[in-house]
């Protein structure tokens, strides 16, 4: 446990997030100087290149990633939480496979008529989030209990990863890229109208907030956690349908981000608390750094071409996550 | 599991529930806390039926401890501790000051300030068992505690510190039951006793009228003898143990 105040440790994080935030701005594979940026950034509106680049491209891109990071971190928080597991990740609701089978299912069929227009690729992965967490969450209720639930969401996860490399075999050379792109997760399209629509997670990360001492109780047992007053089959409900939507959100507009979900609130835990009033927002600016950083990374790394984010993810996450589970054994009482 | 079984907890009583495994003691505590509906029959709360009392408010005055717990989240012991409080909106100070006492009532000590994952069985179920007693300590006169296996695993010191606790809460008004094996350390610390067998109540009443050869040997098939203490009362020990082998 780190001995420093908390409020000590969390104004240390905003203050780095901040820094990451703006060396963001100035990387990228056209060269700009930090002068320039702070330039463009407080200077007035113009027409040039510099400005172009900083407000057009590499804000909506560096909002989208923090923004996307903070929320798939903090639904893995509180995943983690109602599973009572801390190896739990959202992905295990079946979420992003389901984003991922309905995302590439849309790139190789060609579904480019009549409400599939309007959809897009990011819609259609939302819904496809979407059934396939409704779909868990039906099993798991017949089940009873949460490892059924579980247990259904490993099940769905297979079945869609099969349906994703079905697509993936049946689709042209193109799609296969694109497909390939989609499923490794890259913040490339972020636009200003996908921050717009991201801007959902905030207010996904406030509701998740509100749940924080019952999903405190909820650690200690489902038994206990209705001898404390509280309704579990209702809180499990609310807690999955807002992970699914922060991390539906976040899969259909950059692709599938292997880890943060999973590594994140374990950090938390493991140096800060166990307890969800800090887990939480501890895990969207955590979430929020790791992702701004791994994005500036896979601009960085091979410029000018670009990593899928998703990759470099893993690459820092798998790593970090073995180093904490050797060095806490026993802590962590899995 | 359980069959025609008729019972009530009175405040500022303590009655324990013994009998063999399986017998139903654990269903019967169940029912009571509302976890498992009876098919048959019903259970009352100071007068209403309990399936219409808001599981909120229920909390509010009936605190459980289910046998075994899965906590596995290092949580410092003294915030399990305040979980105890989630449904009463009693606010920080009140609650700090009520995990005080009850650390101080257990002899908790330095064991409050470890992380809950560190520490031994015995450990941990007195974190728990001090998260169950936060949850009614500031209006025991109109609580009832439900325990499953509060002491099996205690060592003796902190059976007998636990049962002393619980002894002198239902003496400020508490209503409290405890499924509990050790019968010598029941029939000197309960009020009341109820023996079961199958799901049915073989005996039920002061621990003098209960613990007797034959209810023993009834409820677990074995031979005893029974004594008293000094203080008056019953005290089994085993004939079995020396013709195990004869």
């Amino acid at each position: 446990m780190i001995a420093l105040p908390k409020w000590w440790v969390f104004s240390a994080m905003v203050l780095v997030l901040v820094l990451v935030a703006g060396s963001s701005l100035v990387i990228g594979s056209v060269a700009i100087s930090v002068a320039d940026v702070v330039d463009a950034l407080f200077g007035s509106k113009s027409e040039d290149m510099v400005w172009t680049i900083v407000w057009e491209i590499r804000m909506p891109r560096m909002l989208l990633a923090a923004i996307v990071g903070a929320g798939v971190a903090s639904a893995g928080a509180a995943i983690q939480g109602l599973f009572r597991n801390p190896l739990a990740d959202p992905a295990l609701i079946g979420v992003s496979s389901g984003a991922a089978l309905f995302a590439a299912g849309f790139i190789v069929l060609g579904l480019n008529f009549g409400v599939f227009q309007v959809l897009g690729v990011s819609g259609a992965a939302f819904v496809g989030g979407l059934l396939s967490t409704l779909l868990v969450l039906e099993i798991g209720r017949r089940g009873g209990t949460i490892s059924s639930m579980l247990l259904a969401g490993i099940a769905i996860n297979a079945i869609a990863i099969a349906g994703v490399g079905l697509f993936s075999y049946l689709s042209t050379d193109l799609q296969l890229r694109s497909v390939a792109f989609w499923a490794l997760g890259s913040f490339n399209g972020a636009s200003w109208q996908s921050v717009g629509i991201a801007c959902v997670i905030p207010l996904i990360l406030f509701l998740l907030s509100m749940e924080s001492r019952r999903l405190n109780a909820i650690t200690l047992g489902d038994q206990e956690a209705g001898h404390l007053g509280i309704s579990v089959p209702a809180l499990r409900r609310r807690v999955v349908l807002y992970t699914a939507i922060a991390v539906g959100v976040g899969v259909s507009l950059a692709g599938v981000i292997a880890f943060v979900g999973l590594v994140v609130p374990h950090l938390i835990r493991l140096t800060l608390s166990s307890n969800h009033y800090i887990v939480i927002p501890g895990s969207a600016l955590i979430g929020a750094i790791l992702m701004l950083v791994a994005d500036g990374l896979s601009r960085w790394w091979l410029a000018p071409a670009e990593l899928p984010v998703g990759i470099l993810t893993a690459i820092i996450g798998g790593p970090f996550f073995i180093y904490l589970i050797t060095r806490q054994k026993g802590k962590l009482g899995i | 599991m359980l069959d025609d079984v008729s019972f009530s907890l009175d405040p500022g009583e303590v009655v324990a529930i013994t009998g063999a495994n399986g017998a139903g003691k654990t269903s019967l505590l169940r029912v009571l806390s509302g976890e498992l509906k009876p098919s048959s029959g019903r259970v009352m709360f100071d007068g209403n039926p309990l399936a219409s009392i808001s599981l909120e408010s229920r909390a509010r005055s009936l605190a459980v401890l289910p046998q075994q717990s899965s906590l596995d989240f290092p949580f410092i012991a003294r915030e399990v501790m305040l979980m105890g409080r989630i449904p009463h909106f009693t606010g920080k100070l009140v609650d700090q000051a009520i995990v005080d006492e009850v650390t101080e009532h257990l002899q908790l000590g330095e064991l409050s300030n470890r992380p809950y994952t560190t520490l031994s069985g015995g450990e941990r179920q007195r974190i728990q068992i001090a998260r169950v007693l936060c949850q009614v300590w500031d209006c025991l006169d109109d609580s009832y505690v439900l325990l499953d296996e509060p002491t099996a695993p205690l060592d003796l010191a902190h059976q007998l510190g636990v049962l002393e606790l619980l002894r002198e809460l239902s003496g400020r008004g508490a209503g409290i039951m405890l499924v509990i094996h050790d019968i010598n350390l029941a029939a000197r610390f309960c009020d009341r006793m109820i023996l079961m067998l199958s799901g049915k109540v073989v005996a039920a009443g002061l621990p003098t009228a209960v613990v007797t050869p034959a209810y023993i040997k009834a409820a677990f098939g074995v031979d005893v003898d029974v004594t008293r203490t000094p203080d008056g009362a019953p005290l089994i020990y085993t004939k079995a143990a020396l013709s195990v082998n004869g």
